[in-house]
């Protein structure tokens, strides 16, 4: 699949891509209490950058990603398990959750955070990362590539960032014959 | 009783398993999909009929709530399913690139002629 | 500190010393002998110090909680038996070291690994003997078999010496299996597994226990059937035959018989069973000895032989008493070791191990061939060792059984004869053939060292100075026998117990044997071969390959590498195992109140109208960017189908998901060629596949639609979701029951669900960038792949 050569949708894209990822932070912050969560924040979030990849361009994407995606991820691993283990300082067991409230906050009133949310980031963390992450390595290894053809020999990749025909495609026109 | 249910599950799975069952990956990978979506179902379905209940989140509903355990757990399967699916998309990739074929049996005999 | 603590010390400490030898044998200064010895002596020392503080006849039991639901708890007994192993253990560890000490000279990797294996085999030893729980003591007894599997592989790339591990390890940890049967049962069946609690009456045993308990004792004490692996360990480095496959490990089954002797005593198959293995052993062993030339060999069927004499002993002892129970065993100890030891010493200065090409040694090395000759004499059992006394004793015992149970007291006195006859000319040959003689010409030989000549000395010393003076004995042995658990009590000790039967035969013995060794000798041992026919060994291994042949043939029936009949076979196990299991049960089921009249919800039933549809759309449409898009049509039903399920969160991922892995399987399938729409057609022939394919899909849908029924029609219990729901505000400050269940009640299931995904994500990763490779360089070696190679053609 080759980037979309349409000036309003790339134009647009950047808008619906912020759009839906206020929607999904506030999946994500709305999730205690209604439909909402880790889980689906972190998808609508990926699905966000797929959109972006699909519109502008996926090598685009990755060099304007702000983070990298798998790091990303890990560190929504490693959260979800710090908030479990913070806990065991003060002696309670794996995962216990803790609860702020405050009332009387300027614009928001009444706020209410537990530990939970902090679980849940790692969640969104998580299943974001992973899902930008696989889309663009797949992206990158088929996508601007014709269907193979019976001549067409596969190479592999190079780099870890790269995609598996990342090289072949340089590389193989270098050495075409 | 939730015998729309039971049938739905009933044909899901049929059709996963014969999808499954064929040569070619792509009949494989939906099929995997199938089965990932049928189980969910499934796994659903145990929380009961839906009928004359509300959703399981706490408000001025006078119904009683479907029991939100199981929705729970396939939460997290259909995620995990989500993931199996982009690693058997990677590895069909991956051995199509090795082996230069879509088609499990030819592939699997002519590694039987390389022995 | 108390009793507990200081036997626990003693039989831990030789382990706790593994590191100190690892460490300090990169000092070539230190002598890794004697280093070992030390925690040896010192176990020894705190074995001396905790019986002097133990009163007969109470046996001691200290006990300290370690598996307390499991009722194994750290309990020991301190009695006549595991006091005696213990001291023997210890005492002839402390002599083995001071030989290894110069037998395996230097510290080079390899010996720290000794020394290491022989320290923790000492413990393992200790732990087996002193257990009071059953369980332990099985855990211990299996322990030392690792580490004489470790001892026995120390030259680990001589095929021998793996050929014999293997086989210990194989034999000793099959038969032990059948111990743990023994001992679960019986067990389970008086309700404790404390020996101190069986000893003392609670014990219910039985036949069938004590056979599944022999089997165990017959692997570990190298019994027939399974004595093959004994002269197979002879690989060993030979401080470890003398101190393990003489001395000690093997007298484990010994121990264990002894042990058991007062719970299974009456038990109705002892005497049959025990005694008729037991010497049954002996005339083969002593057999197989007769004709071998090997030195090793040799003793180790002599071993055997004996081993299958100590068992016997105690089978008897059931009915006729036992008599110096603990003098039969040191005697053996004394002799044996110092026989492994002399030989040790003949290999070390020439080199050969072989009977048949030594000879006339006896002028070079005078200490060593005094060390034979005693050795050879307690053997055959000449006056004044312990060898002659031991087998008075045992004599007199067998005359006694003879007037109870004449046919098979006979029997076992003329395989005794037999046998000692056999390992009279055998202990004869032994001597003669290595000290006396001539020497042969190209036997090269050099000096051992002197100190390496002692240990021996000392131990054949013991059986000549034991032998004549038994009385030494009285008090030590009495004070063991009184402390013991069992109540026979021992006579004294002495040597001379006038004229009678027992001597009569001593001498015919005696006599029947010089004369058989004359004649073989006369006859230059032509014979000395073992038929074929009695290589039990190699009857094993041949068994072994054929298991494994057997078991490659039958994983290929069941297993096909390739997924298209492999899987068919899986769903069809799977199917028939669960479906069988839905059938057994169906009579007990009822199906009531299932009615296909009942209500049915039109808006789900339309739903699930579409999905079908839509999946039958995937199956029948020709192209595979139709099928995506009929999969996709389903996925999106599916969503509804969620919805009306109040649930959500559910819709909410799965459209999601939905969306995502359209976009990912887009992206492959737009890379895959052309071909790749061949196979999907919907095509259906009358073919067998076919038929199977569907036939499948139609059991599977049938049972996981039958099993929604069920599951709905039996809704017996009130589920916890509305529990986790209740206490969603309450205890999780949270509306959404999904939720507080994913984050909060089952948040661990949680933590490894998304740690399951980023496996499952880097897993993926690693199969799309695996390989380096250019172009350029596509001739060199091909990296290992699927198919690469082959495949590989040339652009």
């Amino acid at each position: 699949m080759k980037s979309v050569n349409s000036f309003m949708l790339r134009a647009l894209i950047g808008l619906v891509f912020l759009l839906v990822n206020i929607i999904s932070i506030y999946m994500l912050l709305r999730g205690h209490n209604l439909p909402g969560g880790g889980f689906i924040g972190g998808l609508m979030t990926g699905m966000s950058f797929i959109l972006l990849g699909l519109v502008r361009g996926w090598s685009e994407l990755q060099r304007e990603l702000p983070l990298p995606p798998l790091r990303m991820a890990a560190f929504g691993v490693l959260l979800a398990i710090l908030s479990g283990l913070a806990p065991l300082l003060w002696g309670q067991a794996f995962l216990t959750q803790f609860n702020f409230h405050w009332t009387g906050l300027p614009l928001l009133g009444e706020l209410h955070v537990g530990t939970p949310l902090l679980f849940d980031c790692g969640v969104f963390f998580l299943v974001g990362g992973i899902t930008v992450k696989l889309v663009i390595v797949l992206a990158r290894s088929t996508s601007g590539l014709p269907a193979f053809t019976p001549g067409e020999t596969p190479y592999y990749a190079s780099t870890l960032e790269g995609g598996i025909e990342e090289t072949a495609n340089e590389e193989g026109d270098a050495h075409a014959n | 009783m939730q015998i729309e249910t039971a049938l739905l599950v009933a044909f899901l799975f049929g059709i996963a398993t014969y999808l499954i069952l064929q040569k070619s990956f792509v009949r494989i990978l939906f099929g995997f999909v199938a089965l990932t979506n049928a189980a969910n179902l499934f796994m659903l379905a145990m929380s009961g009929s839906p009928e004359g209940r509300s959703a399981p989140i706490i408000n001025d509903s006078p119904l009683p709530s479907v029991d939100p355990l199981p929705q729970a757990l396939v939460l997290t399967a259909i995620v995990i399913g989500f993931g199996l699916t982009v690693y058997l998309i990677m590895l069909l990739y991956r051995i199509f690139l090795d082996a230069r074929t879509t088609d499990s049996e030819s592939l699997f005999k002519s590694e039987a002629g390389d022995e | 500190m108390t009793a507990l603590n200081w036997l626990l010390l003693a039989i831990l400490l030789p382990t706790l010393a593994v590191p100190a030898v690892l460490l300090a044998g990169a000092r070539e200064r230190i002598s890794l002998g004697w280093l070992t010895a030390a925690p040896m002596g010192a176990s020894c020392f705190l074995l001396v110090g905790i019986s002097s503080t133990l009163e007969p006849p109470h046996a001691q039991v200290v006990s300290q909680p370690w598996i307390p639901s499991l009722g194994i708890n750290l309990t020991f007994l301190m009695d006549g038996l595991s006091m005696f192993f213990g001291w023997v253990i210890c005492g002839v560890g402390l002599l083995v070291c001071w030989y290894a000490a110069l037998y395996l000279k230097g510290s080079s990797r390899e010996n720290r690994r000794f020394y290491a294996g022989l320290l923790f085999f000492v413990t393992s030893m200790l732990g087996t003997v002193f257990s009071d729980n059953l369980l332990v003591l099985f855990v211990f007894w299996e322990l030392t078999g690792v580490a004489s599997f470790l001892l026995i592989g120390f030259w680990h790339e001589d095929p021998e010496a793996q050929r014999g591990a293997r086989q210990s390890l194989v034999v000793t940890a099959s038969t032990g299996l059948c111990l743990l049967v023994g001992i679960i049962l019986l067990g389970q069946g008086s309700g404790t597994y404390s020996l101190s609690e069986l000893l003392a009456g609670r014990a219910r045993p039985n036949g069938g226990i004590l056979a599944l308990m022999a089997i165990g004792i017959f692997g570990k004490s190298a019994q027939f059937p399974f004595h093959f692996w004994l002269p197979g360990a002879m690989a060993a480095p030979t401080p470890v035959s003398a101190y393990l496959h003489s001395a000690t490990m093997v007298k484990l089954g010994v121990f264990l018989t002894a042990r058991i002797f007062p719970i299974f005593g009456d038990t109705v198959l002892w005497l049959e069973l025990l005694g008729g293995v037991g010497f049954l052993t002996m005339v083969v062993g002593a057999f197989l000895a007769f004709r071998s030339n090997d030195l090793k060999a040799l003793l180790a069927h002599a071993t055997i032989s004996q081993l299958g004499f100590l068992i016997g002993l105690y089978a008897m002892s059931a009915s006729v008493g036992m008599q110096a129970e603990f003098y039969h065993t040191l005697s053996h100890v004394f002799y044996k070791a110092a026989l492994f030891m002399v030989v040790g010493i003949v290999q070390h200065s020439t080199g050969l191990r072989d009977l048949r090409q030594l000879g006339g040694l006896g002028r070079l090395m005078p200490l060593t061939a005094l060390a034979g000759f005693l050795g050879a004499a307690a053997w055959a059992g000449l006056p004044l060792t312990t060898g002659f006394i031991s087998k008075e004793s045992a004599l007199t015992d067998l005359l006694e059984l003879v007037k109870l149970h004449p046919l098979l007291g006979a029997t076992f006195l003329a395989a005794t004869l037999l046998a000692a006859t056999l390992n009279t000319a055998v202990a004869a040959r032994f001597f003669t053939g290595i000290f006396l003689g001539r020497r042969p010409a190209n036997l090269t030989f050099h000096r051992p060292a002197r100190s390496l000549e002692i240990p021996p000395a000392l131990l054949a010393a013991g059986t000549l100075v034991f032998g004549t003076f038994p009385g030494l004995l009285n008090r030590p042995l009495d004070w063991l026998s009184g402390l013991g658990t069992h109540d026979k009590s021992a006579g004294p000790l002495a040597l001379w117990h006038g004229w009678n039967g027992e001597l009569l035969l001593s001498a015919l013995v005696l006599a029947v044997g010089a004369l058989l060794y004359l004649t073989s000798e006369h006859a230059g041992w032509k014979r000395a071969h073992i038929p074929d026919w009695l290589r039990f060994d190699e009857h094993f291994d041949r068994g072994l390959d054929g298991l494994t042949h057997y078991a490659r043939r039958l994983t290929h029936a069941l297993q096909a590498d390739w997924p298209p009949a492999y899987l068919p076979l899986l769903i069809t196990f799977l199917l028939a195992s669960a479906g069988g299991i839905f059938l057994s049960v169906l009579d007990d089921v009822s199906w009531e109140g299932f009615s296909w009249r009942t209500h049915w919800n039109v808006w789900r039933g339309a739903m699930a109208g579409f999905t079908v549809a839509a999946m039958f759309g995937v199956i029948f449409l020709r192209r595979w960017s139709a099928q995506l898009i009929a999969l996709s049509v389903a996925g999106f039903f599916l969503t509804l189908f969620f919805a009306m399920y109040h649930a959500p969160d559910l819709a909410m991922t799965q459209i999601l998901v939905e969306s995502a892995s359209v976009v990912m399987i887009l992206l492959l399938l737009a890379r895959f060629p052309s071909s790749s729409q061949l196979g999907l057609r919907f095509e259906f022939g009358w073919e067998s596949r076919h038929f199977l394919r569907l036939l499948l899909s139609v059991g599977v849908g049938l049972f996981m639609g039958s099993l929604v029924l069920f599951a709905d029609l039996h809704r017996n219990s009130e589920p916890a979701g509305r529990e986790m729901l209740r206490l969603s505000k309450v205890a999780a400050h949270g509306d959404n029951g999904v939720n507080t269940i994913l984050v909060d009640f089952r948040g661990f299931d949680t933590l490894g669900e998304i740690t399951v995904l980023f496996i499952a994500a880097l897993g993926g990763l690693g199969l799309m960038m695996r390989y380096k490779r250019g172009p350029r360089r596509s001739n060199e070696a091909l990296p290992p792949g699927f198919l690469l190679g082959g495949e590989e053609e040339a652009p």
